[in-house]
């Protein structure tokens, strides 16, 4: 709202300084006589020179001879010039101060984000307490897990993904290929390794993450994550057409709609749309579709950002609107309300945590879920 | 919020820009006041918008917010105050941002301090500008948006890369940039003075303060880039014939032209059409290099940019720019009133042979610095132009020039007598052959073009100094009267014989450091010693020293001379863990004779544990180069601040008979 505000004062502004030249301009065109200022400076310049003897007599007398004789030249040149009197075409401007505003703010809607606010980093305290948390954390686990020589598979892969999340993607990949190193090789660490690899080599999908993938589809050809990077790898490696079909030939497979499914269109999609508008399209049952899901989001992760801006923010909508249509769905409006507050939209949150609230009535005293209606409505 | 208010301004800017670029054209070819005048309030308007669009993204990098991508990729929370707030510039988009608000602010400071000048020639000079506005606005929102904002936000950002981390590298783009776009408001005026038909006296006029301003930022600019790289990248050289560092050479050369040329149209009258023709090079050059360093078409340390749309959205834009108005001169410029006349000898002949000079040897740099990317696009094959290129082809270029810098000051305008100078001349003649020899003999088996580079600057030197003493007849007349022409002469006398001298004591530091170089590569334990020079420098030892966002090894070394001590070095080898690389910080001794350069590596391979690899030169008279670079731009600030108008004063022919005379162009 404040950036509107701001914005919109902005923006009128510039209208009105647009027009501003209505009220400032006369009619008297200053083209002449501007030029035959310059050589009247010049001439003085000459007695000057000749004065502090810099040049003789005779050099400064036949300096002014020439600029004399440019004078002429100049004043000829200037009677036969036409000089604007009349202040005219006040419509244009008027025109101009509207249209060109309109157009700055048409731009900018197609390239900011005004509901985003300025994160500077001192606000973020809350926030840097808690990642330092995971860091102790997983320094901890880490810890452990080296100091066990049985330690639990779940907790490298819990360790995998922490790091994962914190973005240090070459100590997941470490993590997660210890786990693998060990000879615990379920289909699925290995899609975790391969994923790791590739977010470490900024989405390149190197030789070695390739063989972990193929690897993966050897004892489980179905695994979504790895035919999605699977096709991202053959379209980096130039063929277009092999990363569509293995991605069509997958979604085609199922009758129903899954969860992933939606990544895996968008993707096939983007890839049909280079190859000449070739489209895949959900199974009919999509209808009724559910919040994203942990796969999805990180899915997500391997987007570009305009794109996951776009994601996420049609999950959301998504999750709106069935909500509209079943609105006694408690943990729907919960995750509706968390979606909103992490987008930064404070109001819309507050709305879905009321529509929380009024469902919470029926909810026992100790259940949890009221003291985060309560600390949402509080805006915490 | 304020980044959006950022990005919104600058939609707004490009809105004004596109006004701008034709409303102004437009009243002046209607001799339409109102449409004209409007652009003053559109120039200012569009500066200020850019203004508040760079201080939007300079708050976010002072403030570290990372939900803008350009802070969160180029900035990190434990960077310190200054290169946060240099790290403004230190992207791609955000030096982008900083060329259009320059261009913004000298299209603006027309409007400021212009109102000399004829409202047609303005209003077109000013939607001139705006064309270029527009390009390089749309191509900033388009292709390398600064405000682009990332959710969630990262907790710190990726940082800068340390190499860039330096205070003479945190002015370096600014001042270059300066330089840079600062040649723009010259092609505006040349384009506007070809769209009019005619070269306004307010022209000429105006050519050359803007062209002098932008010339000393960009001395300014190269000096600074040269500095940062001697002592910062620990090799002990201060120009590589880098192709990056090319590409600012060549419009400071071609500048240098334009500069010299314009004093002829201001003085005479003449050189007019060959003045446009080098604004707009000059200008042209300046394009090419942003082009060839923001598109990515080259890989070293300073293209940081590598995405190939980028690179064609400029290229287009260089197309567009040059094509177009070297096409609008070969339909105009033959229509241009001619100048003055003048003969064989004389100060304008000195200035065209120097222009020829200066702009044949910006075409050789220029040849040399795009040949191997050519190469490269046709065959496939990489090669690098170094500098056994640029010795064997710029150096002897640039011979004649000094020779004749030497003499045209002593020169009348419109016709000289030779023979009066050559006999004023044969002091500093025959010194200049003493010095000559003396080099020679010294250097018997040294580089021949390196021995005539040593005498001539001499000459220059030499002559410089004399045409000032007989300016202010020193010794021919009272020491009073002298004393009365010395304070007499304007400022642009003092300006242009600064800059000559500079000149003459930058060419004995290049020729200086490279000849009489000394070097010695250890690899040193403690308590090691190196003779180079005269010195003894003894290897202390090394430690880890914490900085704020980097540990250092830093080692001892104590210098004596003679035995007895003069200083310890503490040259350093940085490590920035965020950034996972390191930089050298080289610890110099400058002394008048020559600079002791020292700098250090970790030790060379695990087996030679405790061993430090040490650098160490003797580069004699280095500190010249930028003595004479810091005298070449005061020279250009002097001559800036006479505001004086001048004109030449031709002598009259001492012979009545008619003689054959040149025409100007």
């Amino acid at each position: 709202m404040i950036f509107w505000f701001v914005g919109g004062v902005l923006i009128m502004a510039t209208t009105i300084i647009l027009l501003s030249p209505i009220y400032r301009a006369r009619a008297t065109a200053q083209q002449a006589g501007l030029a035959q200022a310059v050589f009247v400076d010049q001439l003085s310049e000459v007695d000057r020179d000749e004065f502090r003897g810099i040049i003789s007599g005779e050099e400064a007398a036949s300096a002014r001879i020439e600029v004399k004789r440019r004078m002429l030249n100049e004043s000829k040149r200037e009677a036969a010039q036409r000089v604007p009197t009349a202040v005219t075409g006040r419509w244009l401007l008027v025109a101009l101060a509207i249209i060109a505003p309109a157009l700055g703010l048409g731009g900018y809607t197609m390239l900011g984000s005004p509901q985003l606010p300025s994160i500077p980093l001192a606000e973020r305290q809350a926030e840097r307490d808690e990642a330092i948390q995971v860091a102790n954390l997983a320094e901890r686990l880490k810890n452990q897990l080296l100091s066990d020589e049985n330690s639990p598979a779940d907790g490298w892969v819990l360790l995998g993904q922490t790091y994962m999340r914190m973005s240090r993607f070459s100590d997941a990949t470490w993590a997660f290929g210890t786990l693998i190193n060990r000879g615990d090789v379920s289909p699925v660490f290995y899609a975790m390794y391969a994923e790791s690899m590739i977010a470490a080599d900024d989405g390149i999908v190197t030789p070695k993450a390739a063989a972990a993938l193929d690897h993966v589809l050897e004892s489980d050809p179905l695994n979504v994550a790895a035919i999605y990077y699977k096709s991202i790898e053959f379209d980096q490696v130039g063929d277009t057409r092999a990363a569509f079909e293995i991605l069509r030939d997958r979604i085609e497979l199922e009758n129903a709609f899954q969860p992933w499914m939606e990544t895996l269109v968008a993707h096939a999609n983007w890839l049909g749309e280079k190859l000449g508008g070739e489209r895949v399209t959900l199974p009919a049952e999509s209808a009724i579709a559910p919040g994203p899901s942990a796969a999805d989001v990180a899915a997500a992760g391997e987007m570009s950002e305009e794109d996951r801006q776009a994601f996420v923010r049609s999950m959301v909508e998504r999750l709106a609107d069935q909500l509209a249509e079943a609105p006694d769905d408690l943990d729907g409006w919960l995750r509706l309300a968390r979606a909103y507050s992490v987008l930064g939209e404070a109001q819309k949150a507050q709305n879905a945590f009321g529509q929380a609230e009024r469902l919470s009535k029926t909810l026992s005293p100790d259940d949890p879920r009221r003291q985060v209606i309560e600390a949402g409505l509080q805006g915490n | 919020m304020i980044p959006e208010l950022g990005n919104l301004a600058l939609t707004l800017a490009l809105a004004v820009a596109v006004v701008q670029s034709f409303l102004p054209m437009l009243g002046a070819s209607r001799g339409n006041i109102l449409w004209m005048r409007s652009a003053l309030t559109t120039s200012s308007l569009q500066f200020v918008l850019i203004a508040l669009s760079f201080s939007a993204l300079m708050r976010s990098f002072i403030v570290s917010d990372f939900s803008v991508v350009n802070v969160a990729s180029n900035s990190h929370s434990l960077k310190p105050l200054l290169f946060k707030i240099a790290g403004t510039w230190g992207s791609h988009e955000g030096s982008l941002l900083l060329w259009v608000l320059i261009l913004a602010a000298f299209g603006a400071s027309v409007t400021w301090f212009g109102a000399n000048i004829p409202d047609t020639l303005r209003a077109r000079t000013l939607s001139v500008q705006a064309w270029i506005s527009v390009g390089f606005l749309s191509f900033l929102l388009l292709t390398s948006n600064p405000f682009e904002r990332v959710f969630p936000a990262p907790l710190d950002g990726n940082g800068l890369n340390p190499l860039l981390q330096d205070f003479g590298l945190a002015l370096h783009p600014p001042f270059l940039y300066l330089g840079y776009v600062g040649f723009s408001i010259v092609y505006s005026f040349a384009v506007a003075a070809l769209i009019e038909g005619r070269i306004d006296p307010a022209w000429a006029r105006w050519v050359r303060p803007w062209t002098l301003a932008a010339w000393v930022c960009l001395t300014i600019g190269i000096a600074l880039g040269s500095w940062w790289a001697y002592y910062e990248l620990g090799w002990g050289g201060w120009w590589f014939w880098d192709p990056v560092e090319n590409v600012s050479f060549i419009p400071w050369l071609v500048g240098t032209a334009l500069l010299h040329s314009a004093i002829v149209v201001e003085k005479r009258g003449a050189f007019k059409s060959w003045t446009v023709l080098l604004a707009i090079l000059t200008f042209a050059m300046s394009l090419l290099g942003t082009f060839i360093v923001r598109s990515g078409v080259l890989t070293s340390v300073h293209a940081f940019a590598t995405d190939p749309e980028r690179g064609l959205y400029i290229l287009a834009l260089l197309g567009i720019t040059i094509g177009g108005s070297l096409a609008l001169y070969a339909v105009r410029a033959p229509a241009m009133e001619a100048g003055g006349l003048y003969r064989p000898i004389s100060r304008e002949s000195g200035l065209l042979v120097n222009n020829l000079l200066l702009t044949t040897a910006a075409a050789t740099v220029l040849f040399g610095t795009l040949y191997p990317l050519l190469l490269e696009a046709v065959t496939g094959d990489k090669i690098s132009v170094g500098p056994p290129f640029f010795n064997a082809s710029f150096v002897p270029l640039m011979l004649p020039l000094i020779i004749i810098a030497g003499v045209g000051p002593f020169l009348s305008w419109k016709r000289a007598d030779l023979g009066g100078i050559v006999d004023r001349l044969k002091w500093a003649a025959g010194i200049t052959a003493v010095v000559l020899l003396i080099t020679w003999y010294l250097n018997t088996d040294g580089p021949v073009l390196g021995i005539v580079s040593f005498g001539f600057a001499i000459w220059l030197l030499l002559t410089t100094i004399q045409e000032w003493a007989w300016r202010v007849k020193l010794f021919k007349a009272p020491i009073s009267e002298s004393m009365r022409r010395a304070r007499n002469l304007p400022r642009s006398s003092y300006g242009m014989a600064l800059a000559h001298a500079g000149i003459a004591i930058a060419i004995l530091g290049f020729v200086g450091s490279t000849m009489w170089k000394s070097e010695s590569v250890t690899f040193a334990t403690p308590g090691d010693q190196v003779e180079i020079a005269g010195y003894e420098l003894t290897f202390i030892g090394a430690e880890t020293v914490l900085g704020p966002n980097y540990t250092s090894r830093q080692g001892t070394l104590q210098v004596t001379r003679d035995g007895k001590p003069v200083t310890e070095l503490y040259p350093e080898r940085r490590n920035y863990a965020v950034a996972g690389s390191s930089t050298t910080e080289s610890a110099i001794l400058s002394t008048i004779r020559g600079d002791l350069y020292t700098s250090i590596s970790e030790p060379a391979a695990e087996s030679a544990e405790g061993k430090w690899t040490l650098r160490i030169l003797f580069e004699p008279l280095v500190g010249l180069i930028w003595l004479g670079a810091f005298m070449l731009s005061l020279g250009g600030i002097l001559s800036l601040t006479d505001r004086r108008l001048r004109i030449g004063a031709p002598t009259r022919a001492q012979n009545p008979m008619p003689q054959p005379a040149f025409p100007a162009e």
